[in-house]
This record gives structure tokens, C-alpha cells and sequence, in this order.
């Protein structure tokens, strides 16, 4: 959700306006003083818009609900409740345990709360309804598991989306489902493409605009051609489709050599941010395939490592910024997009922030896609020196093929999909950052429809001049001057979720979630939950209640990489339940 | 033949675990899959590991259905496939001494070979760059649930109409259904309870698997205008005959 209503009105009054735009005659002489007086007030209040800086920036948090994947369409996983803050943060006790029994591959969802109830997907695709207050089972829908599939990808699930009569979730098979809100049952279910054949499939959480059900697909290690589909939310029937590898005659397919476009990954495997007032949906690209060895596939490859933004209603791209060109670390920009109105050089911009997987964070402008600003998110970065004004990349450390070329961060990213937060309080940025490094030995390798198609292999190596581990960091948003930075011995696979309270709260691998000050990375309280997070906490209201939630469940391709550095990890226990807090009786 | 063998033995003699290390360097221990050397990464360790005989084997050759380990029987060579199986048991530790090998489970018998002129046939069956293809409503062999029916049958009682049937055939299946909403749309039945009626609806492609309450369905009448030359116009006379003779193949007893 956006700017209230009220808001809302306010801004189209300033833009749209009277007088020259309005198309109400003008006669009566009241009015014309009325018109003037308004264009004095316009100009007072657009001084104080500048001057403020915020007071009319879109307003993306959350309020009793958690509506959306990202806690609202701009992701920022921030919640103005405050009932729980610094103060009494020490206070919060269990309310209930809901296990989901399905532990392989852990519970890597965000739970989705409207009016009380919490909706949540498990890896094999079930979907849960919990009464969010008392935690008691409301209906299980059971997915039909598939009978036998190559999965590249899962299992695993990152969520679902919630509408007004249907939960909506996208499936290891590739299909996406519409589930009766009320009862559970299935009321449609259609295939995005044959998953036997392209080795593909749905984890991502969809996102729900417009009346439409927009999801991505995995593949972007395998040779296969990716794509962005919507549905329309009622039937079912497929509305659009964005290929984010052009065809050939089409602009962009120059940028791959012959016929790298069919196999080109370019997943779209997480979920999108979308803004009403420019009718933008956005969403990230992956990487191309082969990962390591672009030796095929001459060219910028697009549009794969851009964020895309799209007509919500056709599908049709308004613009693309490509973060890498031609990537052969395997450094995929499809992470979150937090859409953020914020000051840059005194004036404020309607901004976007995408953290690609090499651990660098780029800032561009969301209404025209130029680059803002890009900064490191982790200290040991040697794929490229930083960018220049333009965003472009500038000092590429390629892999040098059939050589092990030491590369940092790992494969497993700068940071992971785990996503970060924003808070309006602080105006600080939140987010992981691991550190760790790979020597990577790159070589031609054929491709197969629907097969792993990765170019080379590689090998965790500590960073050469310190010790692999995690981080949760305080940043500004806009320079990436990092205010504090919180350490943790494994790196932490858990989103952010930021509050009014001024608390960031996040889990790490060994199970335990905590919380932290906003304002100084101290911790505040915590709680051992018996199974690592990979998933994502919200928090939520219920009859003036105030809760806070969070999945446990240990699993992913990542947590398998840990054990490269961390041969421990092997042992760390699998899990799927969701745990969920609120303060003790007679606390305030 | 003499001289290969000799090749291959002295090659083994002088490095008995290189080639089926080469192998699974390029083949298991890339991206997500195993670890260069055995080692951890987002499949198991293998490296000091302790299998039961024969479990190496059978899971290199047929996969771990609803894993992400493939079958790998008819994608490598059986040279390289037991190159691989004897370096992944070289690296592993030996079992408990005493243990049986435990009978191994019927394994599925490994598909003929498709012979390589229907290759072209069975490209066009499941072509992804077509918007609507063959593979988007049938499945062949699969058993997954899909819009059209068992195409396999069709090919086994008559592998001569293939091609007229798929320039025409459809509207006995197909029914017109209407909504107490408005909608109307041609649609595939495919179960139905007391309260509900699951169809494929077919307005669209790719179809939709609905769910439809009994009450909010005013008709369910033959479609005379579906035909299934709608979704097959993309395809030519010449690409119907290729993937005709592609599933006369698959459904012939063998």
C-alpha cells in the first residue's frame, strides 16, 4: 500500500492544482480569490516539502497488517506499531508455537497477516491459515506433492500472496495456485511452463497487483530462457508475460552472441516492489548462465542482472539499469527493491535500492531508472573496484578461465536474498553482508535444456586478510556510510524487519532470534528458537495487541555452502515452525 | 579393440581414480551441486562419507526423485558412469565390516533409445519457444495432470490420423461452460463431487485447472466451436507429420 488517502489527495492538489491545469471554470470572483490564495499555499508548502524532506515522501509501512511479502509493495519490512520498543523489549514472551512438520529444506517464508489471521507457505507447498492470536490451525491446504522431479531448485518456499478472496503461491512445478481465503480449497491452478522441461520452478513469494498474481521463475543456473508472468487473480488466465531475455528482432537480443539468448538464465526468482503513483512494477533479474564462463555469450546479456521496471498492466518494460554487464561471478541483482523517498543533494528523489548479490548496493532514481549512488555493503569485495558516476562498473576481476581465480565475496553472495529494511524514524538502511571468498575455475561447459549449466566450479576460502562470518549493518541509504554494524559468527540468512520502536529484529543459523536498538546495534533481548532462521519475522497488531513473529527452520543451497567453512554446520538441526512473541500481561 | 583395452588397463594402472575424477569434476562438483573433492556444498558431502554397497551406483544411475540429483543413466557414458560411482566410493569411508549389501530395489528398466531421426519430432512436441505447444496440454508418459488428454493413446490406436486428429479433434471432450457471473468459456472436465466441478478452462493459454462450485454454474453444454485447430495453427502440416511419427514411436509396445 502507498500514501493514504489523504495524502494522496494532498499530492494531486499540488500537482495536478488549480489554476493552469484545472479544468473547473473559473467565474465566480470568490473563487478566483480562493484559486490565488491556493497558489500561495502550493508554494509555502512545496518550500516546506523541501525543507522537511519527507512530509510528503510515499508512506510504506505496515500498520496492524503484514499485507504484503515486503510488509507493504515498497519493501521496506518496516511496522510503525510500537507497542513493543527499546524499553520493554526485554518483556516479550511466547504467545504460541505453530510447526508446520514439513522441515526439509527449513521454512523460509514470510508470513502474510491480514485481520488476524497468518497465512504461510511450506516448502513442499502447503499453505497454512493460523489464527495470528491464539496460533490455532484455521485450514491446511496439502499441495499435491509432484511424483518425481530433477528439482535444481528447493525445496523451498518463500511465501504467499493474499488478496481479498485468495491466497495465492507459486509451486516447486511450476504452477501458481488461488486458494479460497475463507476455507482453504483450491479454486485454480495453471502451469507456468512444463518444470520436467525446463528444470525450473516457482520459490518466490508472488506479489499481488492490480488484480493481477505477478511471479518469477528459478533457472538461472540452467540453460534455460527466463521470464516475469502475470495472472490474472480471479481465473487464473496468464495476462502477460515479460521474457527477460529479448528474441531475436528484438531490442537487446544483439547484446548475446548467436544463439546464447535461448539459454541464458536470467531468473526472476524472488519478488517485486510496485508503486501506484507511477503504475511501475519492478522486479529484479538474475544472472546469466553459464555463470562463470561467458566466453559464449559475447555481450552486455540483457536484461539479465537488471532491475526492470514494467507496465503493472501490460508487462511492457518502461525502463532497465543493468548492474552487471556481461557477469561472471554468478552476481545476481534479484534481490528486493525498497522503493524509498530521500534527500540527494537537497533535493528529494523517488529513489529504489537494490542489493546485488556481489555485496554492492546500487541507489537509482525509480521514476527514470538513472543511477544515484552504489556503495559496498561488505569489506571483502574484489570483483570490481566500484562504479563511476554513471553506475558503470569500473576494475572487473573476471575469472580468468581454467585458472583458480580467487574471488570475493563467494558464490554465495556479499549477501543473500534475505532482505532488508528501511526505517522512516532513523532513515537508516539495514542489511546483512557476509564475508567470505571462493577461488573459482571457470571453463566452457555445453548446455542442456533444463540442466544445471554453470561454467566452472569453485571452492570457500577465508578471506585472505581476516576471518569468513556476518554482519547486520546500520547504513545511510544514500552514501552507504555505515552508522553501526552488528557482527555474527555465521553469516545471518534472515531478513530485517525494522520498527517504530526503533527496534531491528533478525535470527541467526543456530536459532536465535533477537533484537536489536535501531539507533545503536546493541542487542536488546533475545530468545533461542532450537532451529536457524531463513526466513522472515513480521510483526503485527490483533485487537490492540501488538505480535512479533518469526519462522524457524534451518535449510537452503546455502546453508550446504556453510559447510565448506563451517564443516559444524553440517549438524545444525532442521525445523519448520513459526514462533510468536508479544509483552507480558500488565507491561506497556 | 585389443589395443583399447590395453590403453584403458595401462591408464589404470598408472592413475587408477583420474578418470572418473575428471568426470565428477566436470560433471557432480560444479555450481550448487557437490563439492570439488567431495566436499560439502549444497548437496551432501560425499568425502568420508560411509554408503552401503551399492548405494553409490544405484543413485548415480537413477537419481533421487523430488532431489535435485538427476539420473545420470544415458547422460554419461557407462565408462564414465562407473568412473564416477568407483571415485565417489574411492573418497567415501568404508562401511561397517559385515554389512550386506541389501537387495537392490527393481530398478526401472532404462528407455530404449529414441532412434535420432524422431529427435526433430520430439523438439516440436515440447518446443519453448512457442507460446502454445504440444507439451503446454499433453504430457507423455509424466502422469502429470494436464488440460488435454493421454496423447499416447490416441497415437497407439491410430498413429496414421495423428495429424488430422490434431487439425480437428477435441470438441467431443470440450464443453461450453456458462456462469452465473457471465463468464462463458469452452473447458475439459476433470473430476467432479457433489459440490464442485474441477475443469481445465480453455480460454486461454496456458489452461487453468478451476475449481468451480456447483451453484455458480449455470450450463455445461458440447463446445461445437472449440476445435483444436486453434491451438495447433502454429505448427505445420510437416512439423504434425515429425511429431506423429515421434509419438507412434513412444507409444508402440516394446
Amino acid at each position: 500500500m502507498t500514501a493514504g488517502p489523504e495524502t494522496a489527495d494532498f499530492r494531486r492538489l499540488l500537482t495536478v492544482g488549480w489554476p493552469p491545469n484545472a479544468r473547473l471554470p473559473i467565474r465566480s470572483p470568490l473563487a478566483r480569490i480562493i484559486m490565488s490564495e491556493m497558489k500561495r499555499i502550493r508554494l509555502l508548502i512545496s518550500l516546506a516539502t523541501m525543507l522537511a524532506g519527507f512530509a510528503y515522501a510515499a508512506d510504506w509501512a505496515t500498520h496492524n497488517d503484514w499485507a504484503s511479502y515486503g510488509g507493504t509493495q515498497g519493501a521496506w519490512r518496516y511496522s510503525a506499531l510500537d507497542q513493543v520498543n527499546r524499553k520493554n523489549v526485554k518483556h516479550l514472551k511466547l504467545a504460541w508455537a505453530f510447526q508446520t512438520g514439513d522441515v526439509e529444506g527449513g521454512l523460509q517464508s514470510t508470513p502474510i497477516v491480514v485481520n488476524g489471521v497468518m497465512y504461510v507457505s511450506t516448502s513442499w507447498n502447503d499453505v497454512f491459515a493460523i489464527d495470528a492470536a491464539s496460533g490455532h490451525e484455521i485450514w491446511h491446504y496439502a499441495y499435491a506433492r509432484p511424483k518425481s522431479l530433477a528439482m535444481i531448485y528447493g525445496p523451498w518456499n518463500r511465501g504467499v500472496a493474499v488478496g481479498d478472496d485468495m491466497v495465492y503461491v507459486g509451486t516447486l512445478d511450476n504452477y501458481v495456485v488461488g486458494i479460497d481465503r475463507k476455507t482453504g480449497q483450491e479454486m485454480w491452478k495453471t502451469n507456468a511452463e512444463d518444470s520436467i522441461q525446463c528444470g525450473c520452478n516457482i520459490t518466490g513469494a508472488p506479489l499481488l497487483v492490480k488484480g493481477k498474481v505477478v511471479v518469477g521463475v528459478t533457472g538461472g543456473d540452467s540453460a534455460h530462457r527466463g521470464y516475469i508472468t502475470a495472472f490474472d487473480a480471479k481465473t487464473g488466465r496468464q495476462a502477460w508475460r515479460f521474457w527477460t531475455i529479448p528474441a531475436k528482432g528484438e531490442p537487446g537480443n544483439e547484446t548475446w552472441a548467436g544463439d546464447t539468448w535461448k539459454v541464458g538464465g536470467g531468473s526472476s526468482w524472488m519478488t517485486g516492489s510496485y508503486d501506484a503513483d507511477l503504475n511501475l512494477l519492478y522486479w529484479s533479474v538474475g544472472n546469466p548462465a553459464a555463470d562463470f564462463y561467458g566466453g559464449d555469450r559475447l555481450g552486455a546479456n540483457l536484461y539479465t542482472d537488471c532491475v526492470v521496471a514494467l507496465d503493472a498492466d501490460t508487462g511492457k518494460l518502461k525502463w532497465y539499469f543493468q548492474e552487471v554487464p556481461h557477469d561472471v561471478w554468478d552476481f545476481d541483482t534479484a534481490y528486493e527493491n525498497v522503493l524509498v523517498d530521500l534527500p540527494v543533494k537537497g533535493q528529494t528523489r523517488k529513489l529504489l535500492i537494490n542489493v546485488n548479490k556481489g555485496g554492492y548496493a546500487f541507489v537509482l532514481d525509480r521514476e527514470t531508472g538513472k543511477f544515484v549512488a552504489g556503495w559496498p555493503v561488505v569489506k571483502n569485495l574484489n570483483w570490481i573496484h566500484g562504479t563511476d558516476e554513471q553506475g558503470n562498473l569500473v576494475g572487473r576481476n573476471e575469472p580468468v578461465p581454467g585458472k583458480a581465480t580467487l574471488i570475493c565475496p563467494s558464490i554465495g553472495g556479499g549477501r543473500q536474498w534475505n532482505q532488508a529494511a528501511f526505517s522512516p524514524r532513523t532513515n537508516f538502511f539495514y542489511t546483512t553482508g557476509i564475508e567470505w571468498c571462493q577461488e573459482v575455475t571457470a571453463g566452457p561447459e555445453e548446455a542442456h535444456e533444463g540442466q544445471s549449466y554453470f561454467g566452472g566450479n569453485f571452492v570457500l576460502k577465508m578471506p585472505p586478510d581476516g576471518e569468513a562470518g556476518g554482519h547486520l549493518g546500520a547504513y545511510n541509504p544514500v552514501t552507504g556510510k555505515q552508522v553501526w554494524q552488528y557482527k555474527s559468527k555465521y553469516p545471518l540468512l534472515a531478513s530485517v524487519l525494522a520498527t517504530a520502536g526503533d527496534l531491528i529484529f533478525c535470527g541467526d543459523p543456530e536459532g536465535m532470534f533477537f533484537a536489536l536498538d535501531a539507533r545503536t546495534g546493541e542487542k536488546l533481548w533475545s530468545v533461542p528458537t532450537g532451529s536457524g532462521h531463513r526466513g522472515s519475522a513480521v510483526t503485527y497488531a490483533v485487537n490492540g495487541r501488538q505480535f512479533v513473529a518469526t519462522p524457524s527452520g534451518w535449510g537452503s543451497a546455502v546453508a550446504g555452502l556453510f559447510q565448506q567453512l563451517w564443516p559444524e554446520a553440517e549438524h545444525f538441526r532442521r525445523g519448520s515452525a513459526v514462533f510468536a512473541f508479544t509483552l507480558e500481561e500488565g507491561v506497556k | 579393440m585389443t589395443f583399447a583395452v590395453a590403453l584403458l588397463l595401462a591408464q589404470a594402472a598408472a592413475a587408477p581414480a583420474a578418470p572418473g575424477e575428471k568426470v565428477f569434476l566436470t560433471t557432480c562438483a560444479v555450481g550448487y551441486c557437490h563439492g570439488v573433492g567431495g566436499a560439502a556444498n549444497r548437496g551432501p558431502r560425499l568425502r568420508g562419507r560411509t554408503f552401503e554397497a551399492g548405494y553409490v551406483e544405484r543413485t548415480v544411475r537413477h537419481g533421487l526423485p523430488n532431489s535435485a540429483m538427476p539420473a545420470f543413466e544415458g547422460k554419461l557414458s557407462e565408462a564414465d558412469l562407473s568412473g564416477v560411482v568407483r571415485y565417489v566410493e574411492s573418497i567415501s569411508s568404508p562401511s561397517a565390516p559385515g554389512a550386506t549389501a541389501p537387495a537392490p530395489p527393481s530398478a526401472p528398466k532404462p528407455a530404449a533409445a529414441m532412434p535420432a531421426e524422431l529427435a526433430t519430432g520430439r523438439a516440436l512436441f515440447q518446443d519453448a519457444t512457442r507460446e502454445v505447444r504440444c507439451a503446454t496440454c499433453h504430457q507423455v508418459g509424466t502422469g502429470e495432470q494436464k488440460a488435454g488428454p493421454d496423447v499416447l493413446a490416441a497415437a497407439r490406436r491410430d498413429p496414421q490420423g495423428l495429424v488430422a486428429a490434431s487439425r480437428s479433434a477435441g470438441a467431443k471432450q470440450v464443453r461450453r461452460t456458462v456462469m452465473r457471473s457471465g463468464e462463458s468459456f469452452p473447458a475439459r472436465i476433470f473430476t467432479e463431487t457433489p459440490q464442485m466441478v474441477r475443469v481445465f478452462d480453455l480460454s486461454g493459454m496456458p489452461p487453468v485447472l478451476r475449481t468451480l462450485r456447483r451453484e455458480e454454474i449455470v450450463s455445461v453444454e458440447p463446445d461445437l466451436e472449440w476445435s483444436h485447430v486453434h491451438v495447433t495453427s502454429s505448427y505445420s502440416d510437416a512439423e504434425l507429420a515429425e511429431i506423429a511419427r515421434y509419438l507412434a514411436w513412444l507409444a508402440a509396445p516394446r
